[in-house]
């Protein structure tokens, strides 16, 4: 398997990744820990889309103040469906980012940034370019932690009943 | 929206392979061969695609300076397309048809001599029109090795990562789990089994 086919193989792990950050952030009241010890929040807002593993086109497109906590959320997880796209909003010490992540290219769009303080050209994407590498340093951490998991016993053996019993308690 | 102003909307690339060693010097050689060049009315094609200045997407003379920014590499990706709008095209086309008719004396044109036609009308028509012009910045950072440009069109993406690798020489290729959990430094034995996992369910009929 070359590399590019190893990306594509994986892909599918995105989807998995916002299903595992949405457990995380209910079970643990929206804070969650870095790897360095950091504490950050993590909130799904806003805006909410599932699609189904076998039929992309069976969509629930959830808007609302906090569509993960809707049942029509759970019902679509129960129905087999994945999150393809979610506004996350994760916010460090005094910085919040608000944002839209793609589960399946991990690409961001419509980014908050913590407010800019330079005003010359260069210098504001400076500081551009460091509040939105930070965002990514955090948004890295978890997704490897997801994928530490992901890939170790404890997945099958404790993560997945957990997610089992959190979307059948809904 | 892009690397400077506006809204951030981007999709994650990383580099692969080895800078050369004089590469500041080097890329800005290639990325100067393969500047925007502006399309010409006369020329049978339809768009262009090359680099211009991230700040300037007129600026076309790409010098160190407007390049490099520290440790990053910015360019404007920048694509000019000719748009004739349908409704002026097909006016100009039957006024242009009715003229040549009249003068040749024939009631209708032949295959050959629409096809002509359709090329002189279109070629007439973009003197008269200025191209659509797109651009979407891009932020290399070089000693991290990851490229962000700042659309998320997988048709941009193609455009953008053609361009970067014969401009450059290196290899892009997407983000994805699989690149975190390598730069993240995953065991290698956990690193084979990534790709071989399966998509998990949380379906109510699942077994359990």
């Amino acid at each position: 398997m070359d590399y590019v086919d190893r990306i594509e193989r994986a892909r599918f792990l995105g989807r998995e990744f916002l299903v595992w950050l949405w457990h995380e952030s209910e079970a643990k009241e929206g804070v969650l820990t870095l790897s360095n010890g950091e504490a950050c929040e993590v909130w799904l807002e806003a805006q909410l889309t599932l699609v189904g593993a076998e039929d992309e086109k069976s969509e629930s497109k959830l808007k609302s103040a906090m569509p993960s906590a809707s049942p029509e959320a759970k019902e679509a997880l129960r129905q087999g469906k994945l999150p393809i796209k979610a506004k996350l909003r994760i916010a460090r010490g005094t910085q919040t980012w608000g944002f839209l992540l793609n589960a399946d290219t991990l690409s961001i769009a419509s980014v908050q940034i913590p407010a800019l303080l330079k005003e010359e050209n260069d210098e504001k994407f400076y500081e551009r370019m460091e509040l939105v590498e930070t965002l990514e340093t955090i948004l890295d951490d978890l997704l490897g932690q997801f994928i530490q998991l992901r890939t170790s016993e404890t997945w099958d053996g404790q993560v997945m009943p957990q997610l089992r019993d959190w979307v059948r308690a809904a | 929206m892009g690397a400077f102003r506006g809204s951030i909307s981007f999709t994650k690339f990383h580099v692969r392979g080895e800078l050369p060693a004089d590469f500041r010097d080097r890329f800005v050689e290639s990325i100067r061969l393969r500047a925007f060049r502006d399309l010409d009315p006369s020329e049978e094609v339809d768009s262009r695609t090359g680099w211009c200045s991230v700040e300037h997407p007129f600026d076309l003379d790409l010098s160190y300076e407007k390049v490099f920014f520290n440790d990053y590499l910015n360019l404007g990706l920048r694509t000019d397309t000719w748009r004739i709008p349908g409704s002026l095209f097909k006016a100009s086309f039957r006024e242009a048809e009715r003229a040549y008719c009249a003068e040749h004396g024939c009631e209708k044109l032949s295959r050959t001599q629409k096809k002509n036609l359709e090329a002189l009308v279109m070629a007439k028509l973009r003197h008269k029109v200025v191209p659509a012009m797109n651009v979407v910045d891009l932020s290399w950072g070089i000693g991290e090795g990851v490229v962000r440009f700042f659309a998320n069109s997988p048709k941009q993406h193609e455009t953008m990562i053609e361009l970067f690798e014969k401009s450059f020489e290196l290899e892009l290729v997407p983000d994805g789990a699989y690149v975190a959990a390598e730069k993240r430094g995953l065991a290698e034995r956990l690193m084979e089994k990534l790709p071989l996992l399966e998509p998990f369910t949380l379906a109510s009929t699942a077994n359990v």
